[in-house]
């Protein structure tokens, strides 16, 4: 399979036409949203989150196939998990779970919903 | 066009390369490149300064730079100003002109502006309280919409400023009608002729605009490097941009004289090379004929739009606009972003996003644009290239 190939392959569009977890929660505790003012991507994230647990989550993105996916996996990875574990997020995690790979002008568009989840940590960070 | 692509040793490295983003940056001639190298390599010295015969040599040459860009837009040399590129061309124009602008007045932009021609004033009109109007572009007739000029340029209006040919679209503003209003109430004119510049002969005396602004890097010339045109009579008035060495008339204890045009707006010590290598990219074209240049983009963008218009599931943009140069398309089903990928995998070149120019974007689509933009290397087989990478995509994305 070619680079392109690649970075395209089912689970990608599959996750860009349909992404997990689109929408809103109906009592978000937490929210924030990030774009890319090159492309015009959108991402806003909401969490419901208790005794710094995250219980759900959604997002509404709109954008290219690798921030859509991007953002769709790392909401997906978010459930369940320890606010304190999500802390240690980093870019390498995200790439991981797209597991293609990604050119270094489109690591933005794949790092897109890293952006608003930091935000929201670091808002509980200074409320603690 | 012949004998072209083979000037350009980027495109000779790359033999494979259809580089399609033009309206970005150009690549650069053999010839410019070999005027820089040389410059640095037996004719560095800094300028207006030294007795000794380096800097003689450098000064000559910077100051040829000069008569060169004048003579290519039919300007006098000394209304030449050179700067890093249009941006500061603009933001230069905006903190001068509205230094002394009242909240009553206005300035008047178009729906196309690059940012560069954008932020400077929007930052402005908050600072001063001063309103920004824009002419709107107009989806049906696919051009600025001049309807409501008269009542947008009003007698308040103190500076028109506007885009030549858009970057997003290669649509060609209605300038002569637009500045012959904008003079009918005394407001600055400035055009943006980054793009223009590219594809037309320009002539500083037709348009009669008093500022024009331009980057290098856009008509095969360094980066770094940029054109300030300005009218005599108002450069002469004007207070300098910036303050420092170089810029100098006389100065004694108390007073403080300018020197003369176009020194006096070109404070530091200048991008030499870099001037040298704009006049140098600038002979290219002359070389070529700047109306041969034209007959090329206009012919080749004739052929892509009838190209593109016959790919299903593709879309064109202000598709039967009078244009010049660029190609602003769509695959239904398919962001930009992912279009431009998937192109480049076949190295194709192309921009793709907001293009820095937000609202007309905007007014067309959330998803971006997707922009392939022509070059004088650029020719029907690079678009053939095009319309079989489109097919490629559709078949990726299953649109």
């Amino acid at each position: 399979m070619s680079d392109i190939e690649q970075m395209y392959k089912e689970v990608i569009l599959d996750l860009y036409r349909s992404p997990l977890h689109a929408g809103h929660l109906d009592h978000p505790s937490h929210e924030a949203s990030a774009s890319n003012p090159s492309c015009g991507d959108v991402c806003h994230i909401e969490l419901l989150v208790k005794n710094g647990k995250v219980i759900e989550a959604a997002h509404q993105t709109s954008g290219c196939a690798i921030s859509t996916a991007g953002v769709s996996l790392l909401v997906d990875h978010l459930i369940e998990k320890d606010i304190k574990e999500l802390e240690k997020l980093a870019d390498e995690d995200v790439l991981q779970m797209l597991g293609v790979p990604i050119t270094h002008n489109r690591l933005k568009c794949a790092l897109l919903g890293l952006r608003p989840l930091k935000e929201i940590i670091q808002t509980m960070n200074n409320v603690r | 066009m012949k004998n072209i692509r083979h000037q350009f040793p980027l495109l000779k490295n790359y033999k494979d390369l259809v580089y399609l983003d033009n309206a970005a940056t150009t690549q650069k001639p053999q010839s410019v490149i070999k005027t820089v190298t040389q410059f640095y390599q037996r004719q560095n010295a800094n300028v207006h300064r030294g007795a000794y015969k380096l800097s003689d040599t450098s000064s000559r040459l910077y100051l040829q730079a000069h008569k060169t860009i004048a003579d290519f837009i039919d300007a006098r040399e000394d209304e030449i100003i050179f700067n890093s590129g249009a941006t500061e061309g603009i933001n230069t124009l905006a903190y001068s002109l509205c230094k002394d602008i009242d909240s009553k007045s206005n300035v008047v932009i178009t729906q196309m502006e690059h940012h560069s021609n954008l932020i400077p004033w929007a930052e402005m009109a908050k600072r001063k309280g001063f309103g920004l109007r824009v002419i709107p572009f107009d989806h049906q007739s696919q051009a600025l919409d001049l309807d409501a000029l008269d009542t947008l340029i009003d007698e308040n209006t103190k500076v028109v400023s506007i885009i030549h040919v858009s970057n997003v679209l290669g649509v060609i503003s209605p300038v002569d009608a637009i500045i012959k209003r904008a003079r009918a109430v005394g407001a600055y004119t400035i055009i943006d002729a980054c793009q223009s510049v590219a594809h037309m002969p320009l002539s500083m005396k037709a348009l009669d605009c008093d500022f024009c602004v331009f980057s290098g890097h856009k008509i095969y010339g360094p980066t770094g490097i940029g054109v300030l045109y300005g009218k005599r009579a108002l450069l002469s008035k004007m207070d300098p941009f910036m303050y420092g060495g170089g810029m100098v008339g006389m100065l004694t204890d108390d007073s403080i004289a300018w020197n003369d045009l176009p020194m006096k707006f070109e404070a530091g010590t200048p991008n030499i090379a870099g001037a040298i290598g704009l006049a140098a990219a600038v002979e290219f074209l002359q070389e070529i004929g700047m109306d041969v240049v034209k007959e090329h983009s206009i012919s080749l963008t004739k052929y892509a739009v009838e190209a593109l218009g016959s790919v299903s599931g593709v879309r064109l943009y202000a598709s039967s606009a009078q244009r010049m140069g660029v190609l602003p398309l769509s695959v239904t089903g398919v962001h930009s972003h992912d279009v431009a990928s998937v192109f480049d995998s076949e190295n194709i070149a192309v921009r793709s996003g907001q293009h820095c120019a937000t609202p007309i974007v905007r007014s067309f689509t959330e998803e971006g644009i997707v922009r392939a933009s022509v070059a004088v290397y650029n020719d029907e087989k690079d678009i053939d290239r095009l319309i079989i990478a489109l097919e490629k995509v559709k078949k990726m994305f299953k649109v």
